[in-house]
């Protein structure tokens, strides 16, 4: 992530003694350590390895950008996440909002229901999918003991099937992250919005809306750069139509054993997430997602 | 008691269970072994000495209870070895820890064309046959010099008997192809390999003419049948899921997992053995070079080979044993469903995977492109 975590809310002092720099920079030192040795070197030595492994060349990045598998690949991999992630936005953040309105006890159930099926194994839940969404399944009886249909609908096997799969993974982080972002709104502007002759509508509409949309953008980000890696979903509930690079990036590594080409499609992955985040950060700067200034 | 008759014992010990509890089905086979076995090592070695484990590099699931079952109990108590199972089995995990020198694996189970790729980069030790008794084992078992042969395993045509209850069923790959004469949803396995093998055949290619496979050919045969698939699955548990809640009529499975699902799961499929793509005894149990324990690792592949832990892994899996003895010791009625049950293995096509050792990365992306085109 390129977002720095500055809690910079004061400003920069001139006269900060030395000590007050050392000890901050001192508590990061383990997480530094650790992010360098199980993160940063592995990934310069994948680096390395997608031009040593075919000879000190380019090739491997050759074949991801004209071979027709890795365009489409990476094409249905963009659309796909893209799409899972505005749906998700869209049906978070009516729950993020009632979190943020209702308090106590209605909060804690509300939080609840969304945190049990996260705690689930991903694997479970794509199964389960399995089970609802079969011609054999139980939206299809019920729906053909009503008589609504007389065939089985095509529910599986489809970008609908994965869409509604990654959607429901999702969908617990991004109520979270935008409940977290709306928490810090501040609610007496509303009220002065009330006081002011507002409607709750308008209210909501010309105050609370505005303001909520940096945390909508930027869960958004978040949201969008996990489902890119999304494997297991659109392997057991989609066609072959829609593979996800995570699941090619997977078939180079373990079963063809081409390590470099694998590492050159895992990188050219991790440049392309990086920029859109880079993007995403000169536009809607994403420090506001941490609670962060918004000048 | 030296070893070997300690093994030869074992062996004695595990032939009179496999006889006595023959027609009984997975379970209460292996509630019988379990107890069978706990009570006679408790008679018969009371302080196991204290040696280095090894380490069983294989897959996850029922595969790894079976083997544990099969060959790892009866290792441990025979040899007084504990075993480290790592899951689940990949050869890339294996060549990667060959090429960093760093090999934390005494013995896997390598098949198909990764003996090559593994015997082409000299990561096998040899067999010692000191330990290991090659008079228990079938030739065919050591095909490959330095792996000990245990299972075979088949890629086969699975229909519902509810859609062809009667004698005119899918017979055939041709007949999975011929969508006229058999309706019916349809699901094959996203695999080149499998899927490469069964298109030739549909296509009526000799078996004696299949290598070097004609690509062109297999392509413009999988043409014809695209359209019809339903389903493309990548996961076992997958294939036994479209089969167990009916959603596809044919299906093209490894024979174990569908055995699983139609005598354990009570599936209403049927097994087609004509022109079952068979590994042919293309696995192998091998002691890759580097690894802590060897000597734990030959010892334990005196083990996997023998008829009788051959019998119980089948028992306990359904994949077919390499050595032929293990039928001695199989109940009839399960025989017939294993691979290499020789009414099976006669009419069974063969792959060769010293082809796809050349050819599997070009196949595969080819595959895969159209595939989701």
């Amino acid at each position: 992530m390129t977002a720095i975590a500055g809690h910079t809310t004061a400003p920069p002092r001139m006269a900060a003694s030395s000590r007050q720099r050392i000890i901050p920079a001192l508590l990061l030192m383990p997480c530094l350590a650790w992010i360098s040795f199980f993160f940063l070197l592995p990934l310069a030595l994948m680096c390395w390895r997608s031009f040593a492994a075919k000879g000190y060349s380019f090739a491997a990045y050759t074949v991801l950008f004209t071979s027709p598998l890795y365009t489409k690949v990476m094409l249905t991999t963009v659309k796909t996440a893209s799409i899972a992630t505005v749906i998700a936005l869209i049906l978070a953040y009516p729950v993020a909002y009632v979190l943020t309105i209702s308090g106590g006890f209605r909060r804690a159930l509300i939080l609840t229901f969304v945190f049990i099926p996260y705690w689930v194994d991903i694997i479970v839940r794509t199964f389960s999918w399995l089970i609802l969404l079969g011609d054999n399944g139980l939206i299809n009886k019920l729906l053909m003991a009503t008589g609504i249909v007389h065939t089985p609908l095509e529910l599986l096997y489809n970008s609908f099937s994965v869409l509604i799969a990654m959607v429901q993974i999702l969908l617990p982080l991004t109520i979270i992250i935008l409940f977290g972002a709306m928490l810090r709104i501040d609610r007496t502007l509303i009220a002065a919005a009330k006081i002011h002759g507002a409607g709750s509508w308008q209210a909501f509409r010309t105050v609370f809306f505005p303001l909520s949309l940096p945390g909508v953008y930027g869960a958004g980000l978040l949201v969008f750069v996990l489902s890119l890696g999304f494997y297991v979903t659109p392997a057991l509930l989609g066609s072959p139509r829609q593979t996800m690079i995570a699941q090619t990036i997977m078939v180079e590594a373990s079963e063809l054993l081409d390590w470099g080409q694998a590492s050159a499609a895992g990188l050219v992955l991790l440049i392309i997430t990086t920029l859109i985040a880079a993007i995403y950060n000169r536009y809607f700067s994403l420090d506001r997602l941490w609670g962060g200034s918004d000048a | 008691m030296s070893a070997r008759q300690e093994v030869e014992e074992y062996c004695a010990n595990l032939r009179e269970i496999l006889a006595a509890t023959r027609g009984l089905d997975r379970r209460d086979f292996i509630k019988s072994v379990g107890g069978t076995l706990a009570g006679w090592t408790l008679a018969t070695c009371p302080g196991a000495s204290a040696e280095l484990p090894i380490t069983v590099f294989g897959f996850g699931g029922v595969w790894k209870k079976a083997a544990l079952k099969a060959f790892g109990e009866p290792f441990t108590q025979k040899t007084g070895i504990n075993i480290a199972y790592q899951e689940p089995y990949l050869f890339a995990k294996l060549l990667a820890m060959h090429q960093a020198r760093a090999m934390q694996i005494d013995t896997a189970p390598v098949q198909g064309e990764e003996m090559y790729q593994a015997e082409r980069l000299k990561m096998i030790m040899p067999l010692d046959f000191s330990v290991i008794d090659r008079s228990a084992l079938d030739p065919r078992q050591l095909r490959y010099g330095n792996a000990v042969g245990s299972h075979t395993l088949s890629y086969v045509i699975c229909y519902n008997k509810k859609n062809w209850p009667g004698e005119n069923h899918p017979a055939s790959w041709a007949d999975f192809w011929n969508v006229e004469k058999f309706p019916g949803r349809r699901a094959l396995r996203t695999d080149e390999l499998w899927t490469v093998e069964a298109a030739l055949k549909a296509d009526g290619v000799k078996d004696s003419e299949f290598y070097p496979i004609d690509v062109d050919r297999v392509f413009r045969s999988l043409d014809r049948i695209k359209p019809h698939i339903k389903t493309w699955w990548s996961d076992n548990s997958l294939s036994q899921q479209l089969m167990e809640q009916e959603e596809v009529d044919i299906i093209a499975m490894m024979n174990g997992r569908a055995t699983e699902s139609i005598r354990d799961h009570h599936a209403p499929f049927e097994i087609v053995w004509n022109e079952a793509i068979c590994e042919g005894g293309s696995q192998g149990w091998i002691v890759p070079v580097g690894c802590p324990n060897p000597h734990g690792a030959m010892k334990f592949l005196d083990i996997v080979g023998r008829a009788e832990s051959e019998a119980a892994f089948a028992r306990l899996i359904y994949y077919g044993p390499q050595n032929p003895k293990a039928y001695d010791l199989i109940d009839p009625a399960l025989a017939k469903l294993l691979p290499t049950y020789p009414a099976n293995e006669k009419v069974a096509h063969m792959v060769d995977f010293s082809w796809w050792a050349d050819n599997l990365p070009a196949m595969q992306r080819r595959f895969q492109l159209w595939l989701q085109s």
